[in-house]
């Protein structure tokens, strides 16, 4: 393919794409670490990757984080038969868990977003899981304090939705 | 790289909402890894979250959160009623709680896991402790049910089994455009499979069924479970291009049987 020539290859024979990030930051991935992210995967499928793949709504610090995953991920995802990355699996989880523990508002929230826009599935239900882990077993008292929610109801509309919603609430 | 940017200051994190500035999907997704209760609950934590819950599409449901049975059916009449008609992707109820085993034994059992199947293409019924000889009212009800006509994939436990193959034909006969299924027999003692030969069977029960796209039967059961043979044959005989049929020991024997098309 002749735009393949702007291109730079590596030896593992994987095509290069740039991604750049909102903040003009540039990073050079393979295709398969880049593929994992679906929006990405169909750019290459229609060819439209040779100038580089603009984010602009990813920052460059988040899109480090994000490629980060996506170069520790790109072995289960790709490679059939390739056992030297198969037996990195716990090595995968250990990272994973490591990632997911440092997380904290709002660098969660951004990593949320930039999974969901770029459409990384495993990496949306990792951060997505980490939050919910955050809510779960807490009164929405204790919620709205974690996430700094600001309550906007009148003590009157939320004894209302409540009382509408008692069903939820009662044992 | 800075960490600097990474890590906001202590005014930043305590003061703006970042999570109320998440898109509705992915605020439904991260209440897809709580159970439906918690989810709900969420309702009252600021307009935004009014009416978050109420187009989550996987339903966890958890028996144990309720300390009554009234509790939990007073629930789930609610949570189909207030849903309406937002698609489905997976239900999952578990039945034991803490004062014993109730829950789908209830007449409105049947009602939730109707709703469930006609509202979705998936669906996923798994009641960790729902035996056999308690099955009687689902059976029962199961014949006022309509056509699940966008079902493709039906993961469902033994109560369609318990006694003989007429429910799970049923549910195959409601199913016209079903691809996958999947039987998760459980460990019943030596006893009820005794039982289950035993019980008076028809002269010649009618067991067909027409499901055309009907792909994949996955069995999960533990070894020589006397039911398999019986569902294999039934399934083999309605089948107009033979189906992949996968027997997976549910123990820890992993001996893996193939009979493909």
């Amino acid at each position: 393919m002749a735009a393949a020539a702007a291109e730079a290859t590596i030896d593992g024979g994987g095509k290069m794409i740039i991604l750049i990030s909102a903040d003009g930051k540039r990073f050079e991935v393979t295709e398969a670490v880049a593929s994992q992210s679906q929006l990405i995967s169909n750019m290459i499928e229609d060819d439209c990757t040779e100038n580089g793949v603009r984010l602009p709504n990813v920052d460059g610090d988040i899109l480090t984080m994000v490629v980060d995953y996506c170069n520790m991920h790109a072995g289960d995802a790709a490679a059939d038969g390739d056992t030297t990355k198969a037996s990195s699996t716990e090595e995968l989880k250990k990272f994973d868990a490591e990632l997911v523990q440092a997380l904290e508002n709002p660098v969660l929230f951004k990593l949320i977003l930039a999974a969901n826009f770029l459409n990384i599935k495993s990496l949306l239900d990792m951060t997505c899981q980490r939050v919910a882990d955050m809510m779960s077993g807490k009164t929405p008292e204790q919620m709205r304090e974690t996430f700094s929610i600001e309550n906007d109801f009148t003590p009157e509309e939320e004894a209302a939705i409540r009382q509408e919603n008692a069903w939820a609430f009662d044992d | 790289m800075s960490n600097k940017r990474m890590r906001p200051t202590v005014l930043e994190a305590s003061t703006y909402d970042f999570i109320s500035s998440l898109p509705d999907e992915s605020l439904q997704h991260i209440l897809c890894f709580m159970t439906t209760r918690e989810a709900i609950q969420t309702c009252v934590l600021s307009t935004r979250w009014r009416h978050i819950w109420k187009s989550v599409q996987c339903l966890e449901i958890k028996a144990s959160e309720f300390t009554s049975k009234m509790g939990f059916v007073n629930f789930m009449d609610n949570l189909v009623l207030r849903r309406g008609c937002v698609p489905l992707d997976s239900l999952r109820m578990y039945t034991l709680y803490q004062h014993g085993n109730v829950s789908l034994n209830h007449h409105n059992a049947n009602m939730w896991v109707g709703y469930a199947l006609r509202r979705n293409d998936e669906d996923e019924d798994e009641d960790d402790s729902f035996r056999s000889r308690k099955n009687e009212v689902l059976k029962r009800d199961l014949r006022r049910c309509q056509s699940f006509n966008n079902l493709k994939k039906l993961s469902v436990d033994d109560w369609c089994v318990d006694v003989d193959l007429s429910a799970l034909i049923y549910l195959l006969r409601c199913s016209p455009i079903i691809e996958k299924l999947t039987l998760h027999l459980g460990m019943i003692e030596g006893l009820a499979w005794e039982q289950w030969m035993s019980y008076p069977q028809e002269e010649t029960p009618d067991l067909s069924f027409s499901c055309e796209r009907l792909k994949k039967v996955k069995i999960i059961c533990v070894q020589d479970d006397k039911r398999v043979p019986a569902i294999v044959i039934a399934i083999l005989a309605n089948a107009n291009s033979l189906p992949e049929i996968v027997i997976k020991p549910s123990k820890h024997v992993w001996r893996k049987e193939e009979i493909s098309a």
